[in-house]
């Protein structure tokens, strides 16, 4: 590889090959909808000459066909330099990442055989169905992303990674008054067979499923408006990431995102501490963690929001060379057929001094919102977020449940409101993937936090 | 025999050799030149091949699958050894069955033999064009991203039962994405795209005018009022919307699934009289047409809703299996997945009334150009922000709306189709008009 980026005249180059060998499981009602192996190997040649970017990839390993992907990624770069208007002037410097990293668990994924995968799957369809009356259908699903990447640049980086992302999932579907209502217990890490079932065994993720879904079944809509909200830790996570972590996304900052040109202005409370970070000192086991990025940087923690100021965004070299910031490692492609773009890890609010329990007690009315749903956010600030459950709050007590309720607001009106975040911290966004051009696995989370927020109905569903 | 068929001809055998009881090979390359736009300009040039071979197996009617991005030997076994083990594994399945041949004849205008000498350089320019012709519209446009596409491809199929299909097909794609700022106001995104298996057929420019139109009208937004009434949808939010709950609603899986609620609907009324639906896999030229579907089983014309009856669900051949018919070759996914099911090209046939007769007749609406919504395909339940929309009163437009929502049950709505437009949009492989709705509510924040 090293030798490739030698045989070719260039102002950067870095190849990265990948190994990626993924299985994935599905049944439902008892019916084995795919059981997949896919592996993928090959090599990636990304190149930057005269100011513009050209990337190609083989998945053949001789020397020779090396040598051919890095001219034909010369070539494209050579071709997108020529009708280029803002040629990219200079890439910003860093310290290229050396070394060996390795996630695959305590008890890793690759030890344990098909048999014991399809059993699992098996049996928590069957245990969901059997988990509650009122079951129409049920899921599970097993999926695991194996990869192994060497990666290599012009100027230096030298890194060598292998990390293991399984998920898992436990979907029960019930029907109350012929409306049906999805609950789902989801599972995704860095690492084996120990961090998948940490917050539960497949057991009881499948119980709580069928419990959720069918109590769901029997709740009532919401009349929404404006409310006081505690949020749970996977709800902090989506926030964090879909509605605020795309805004600071470098390549987005440049095409105009609402927070262009805003550092050092204040968008949350005090209270709030918003950071990015591919190797989170809080949980190594977050689903986004890579140790360092598809250009060879290290991953540090970045801190986006400091006590509700907007202090970053986040960087490749090329953006960090445009915007005169430090380099953030947040270069990442997901397959060797895709060059690295900006994006984000593990994104999290950290936690605060109050625990949940004060939170509650200390909320007259209110909503507890848990577990996150569908939803986009604008460029404009503007989301929309569906959550799988809400609680009325009174007096500090959990009250009645809720189904099919949205949350929306203004992003960044809603960080201004917070006033209390709880010490109980967890990452809770790892399941399913963040698409963007790619995929790419991420995480996020934080403790429970209260806000102001709008909780909305939806109609009849 | 192409390589890609003798190599998937090879590999079948292999798989049986190596004790699986069906076997099915589905192979295809292509080499792919993507150009690349951001933020009003290039970002990246991209040239590359992809080979992809999957592997569906049998065993005691277990189902199991393996795939591999190479054509190598060691790898394909591989593909077969894993294949093979996940069947052991897997539950027996009495719809686990192979389809047996059928006649496949070809389709026209698939491959442009003008393809083979069409330059990387010549992707550039038309990037270029797009993003320049974009912008020549007005100035207040950003060209958020874009990309132009070419490629030329083959794919192959075999299996244990006796198919054998090769099928070569040259593409050429592009999109562009973007919004318009003034002053402080920036509208809404607004995308469009397009693409032709032609060389002479790459028309950029016109995809670029119709962005850039898009765009502008979509500045000076101002909220709406809320009432219940007339929804006339684009091209884009008819295949973004309608014919998504179309397509799921008609799903073989889902109906025995019993998640379809077109579920024992089968010869009756699910839409309008207006509304007729054709899928047509054998369309010239078309960009969802090819000889065979993902099982190698003919593409074939039918209708699936015909002024306003339902009359056929779509079907593989799992599917087909568990009601003992014959798959509707509706089997779509590429090599890294078993066959699931889906349109070729779907068709809503245009009407006689062109757009401008149709606005003439709204007391009260909106044209929704685009919906950011959930679309919930089970309930057809649907609520979403309208986005580069406008204000439709006694035939008029009269303002593009913003923080406006629309919500509704699109089944209700499918029976409320007062009109299609006599103008037809491609959306790569869907065919559709602009389409007249009742029964939405437009809801103003």
């Amino acid at each position: 590889m090293q030798r490739a980026l030698e045989t070719i005249d260039v102002d950067y180059a870095d190849a990265r090959w990948q190994e990626r060998k993924s299985l994935s499981i599905r049944i439902t009602k008892g019916e084995l909808e795919s059981a997949n192996f896919t592996r993928l190997t090959g090599t990636g040649i990304r190149v930057w000459k005269d100011g513009g970017w050209g990337f190609s990839s083989t998945n053949d390993p001789s020397s020779a066909s090396l040598a051919e992907a890095a001219q034909n990624a010369l070539r494209a770069a050579k071709i997108a330099a020529l009708n280029k208007k803002e040629k990219t002037k200079t890439l910003k410097e860093r310290r290229p990442a050396q070394g060996r990293f390795q996630a695959i668990g305590t008890d890793p994924l690759a030890k344990h055989s098909y048999e014991e995968k399809m059993a699992v799957v098996r049996e928590t369809e069957a245990a969901i169905r059997k988990g509650a009356k009122g079951i129409v259908s049920s899921t599970a699903v097993w999926r695991e992303i194996d990869d192994h990447k060497l990666i290599v640049s012009t100027d230096g980086a030298r890194v060598e990674l292998h990390y293991c992302k399984p998920d898992f999932y436990a979907v029960g579907v019930a029907k109350a008054g012929g409306q049906r209502v999805r609950a789902a217990e989801a599972s995704g890490v860095t690492g084996g067979w120990k961090e998948l079932f940490r917050k539960g065994s497949p057991e009881v993720l499948a119980e709580r499923a069928a419990r959720r879904a069918t109590a769901l079944a029997k709740a009532k809509h919401l009349t929404g408006g404006r409310a006081t909200v505690i949020l749970d830790p996977a709800v902090v996570g989506l926030i964090s990431h879909e509605a605020v972590g795309h805004t600071v996304e470098a390549d987005f900052v440049l095409a105009g995102s609402i927070l262009k040109g805003k550092v050092g202005e204040r968008v949350a409370s005090d209270l709030v501490t918003l950071v990015d970070s591919g190797n989170p000192s809080e949980d190594a086991a977050a689903a986004g963690t890579i140790f360092a990025d598809d250009e060879g940087t290290l991953s540090g923690r970045t801190v986006l929001i400091r006590k509700g100021i907007l202090v970053g965004y986040l960087h490749d070299r090329e953006t960090a060379g445009i915007l005169g910031q430090p380099v953030t490692g947040n270069a990442r492609a997901f397959e060797h057929t895709d060059e690295p773009i900006v994006r984000m890890t593990n994104t999290y609010i950290l936690p605060g001094d109050w625990t949940y329990e004060e939170i509650l007690h200390d909320t007259k009315e209110g909503y507890l919102v848990k577990g996150a749903g569908g939803g986009q956010a604008d460029a404009n600030g503007e989301f929309m977020f569906e959550v799988q459950e809400a609680y009325r709050v009174e007096n500090g007590e959990l009250g009645e449940l809720y189904k099919s309720v949205t949350l929306s607001g203004q992003t960044f009106d809603l960080l201004k409101s917070v006033d209390a975040i709880s010490r109980e911290f967890a990452f809770d966004l790892g399941s399913g993937f963040c698409g963007k051009f790619q995929l790419a696995r991420v995480d996020g989370g934080g403790g429970y936090l209260r806000c102001q927020a709008i909780l909305g109905g939806r109609q009849g569903a | 025999m192409s390589d890609l068929l003798s190599l998937s001809v090879t590999a079948v055998k292999r798989a049986l050799e190596k004790g699986a009881e069906e076997a099915e090979v589905y192979a295809n390359a292509s080499q792919v030149t993507e150009v690349f736009l951001q933020n009003n300009d290039i970002k990246l040039g991209r040239s590359q091949r992809f080979t992809q071979i999957g592997i569906r197996v049998f065993s005691g009617r277990g189902l199991g699958f393996g795939s591999v991005n190479s054509e190598e030997r060691s790898q394909v076994e591989s593909a077969i050894d894993a294949a093979i083990s996940l069947a052991r594994t897997a539950p027996r399945d009495k719809a686990n069955k192979l389809p047996n041949p059928q006649k496949v004849r070809s389709v026209r205008g698939l491959y442009d033999k003008a393809s083979e000498s069409f330059t990387p350089e010549q992707a550039l320019d038309r990037a270029s064009t797009l993003l320049k012709e974009a912008k020549a519209v007005d100035p207040r446009i950003t060209v958020d991203s874009g990309q132009f596409t070419s490629s030329i491809g083959e794919r192959a199929i075999a299996t244990s039962t006796g198919v054998e299909a090769e099928e070569k097909a040259s593409a050429f794609l592009w999109f562009i994405m973007g919004m318009a700022t003034e002053g402080g106001e920036v509208s809404s995104f607004q995308y469009e795209f397009d693409g032709t298996h032609k060389v002479r057929e790459i028309e950029v420019e016109k995809t670029a005018q119709a962005f850039g139109k898009k765009v502008v009208r979509s500045l000076g937004a101002k909220k709406a009022q809320s009432f219940k009434g007339t929804a006339i949808f684009s091209p884009g939010t008819v295949q973004e919307m309608l014919a998504e709950n179309i397509m799921y609603a008609v799903d073989a899986n889902n109906v025995q699934r019993e998640l379809s609620p077109f579920r024992g609907k089968k010869g009756k009324a699910v839409a309008a009289k207006t509304l007729t639906v054709l899928d047509d896999g054998t369309l010239p030229g078309g960009l969802g047409s090819s000889a065979f579907d993902r099982e190698g089983l003919p593409h074939r014309a039918f209708p699936i809703i015909q002024r306003g009856v339902l009359k056929n669900y779509l079907y593989n051949t799992y599917a087909a299996n568990k009601e003992r018919r014959r798959s509707t070759g509706s089997a779509v996914g590429d090599a890294r997945t078993v066959p699931s099911i889906g349109p070729s090209n779907f068709i809503i046939p245009p009407g006689k009334e062109t757009l401008e007769d149709l606005l003439e007749n709204v007391k009260r609406g909106i044209l929704v150009e685009r919906l950011s919504a959930f679309p919930e395909p089970v309930s057809g339940n649907f609520s979403g922000v309208v986005k580069g929309g406008s204000y439709i009163e006694n035939g008029e437009l009269k303002h593009p709306v913003k923080e406006t929502l629309l919500a509704g049950n699109m089944y209700e709505m499918m029976r409320k189709v007062t009109a299609v437009s006599k103008e037809q949009q491609k959306i790569y492989n869907y065919y559709v008009p602009y389409v007249v709705l009742e029964g939405g509510s437009v809801t103003s924040g």
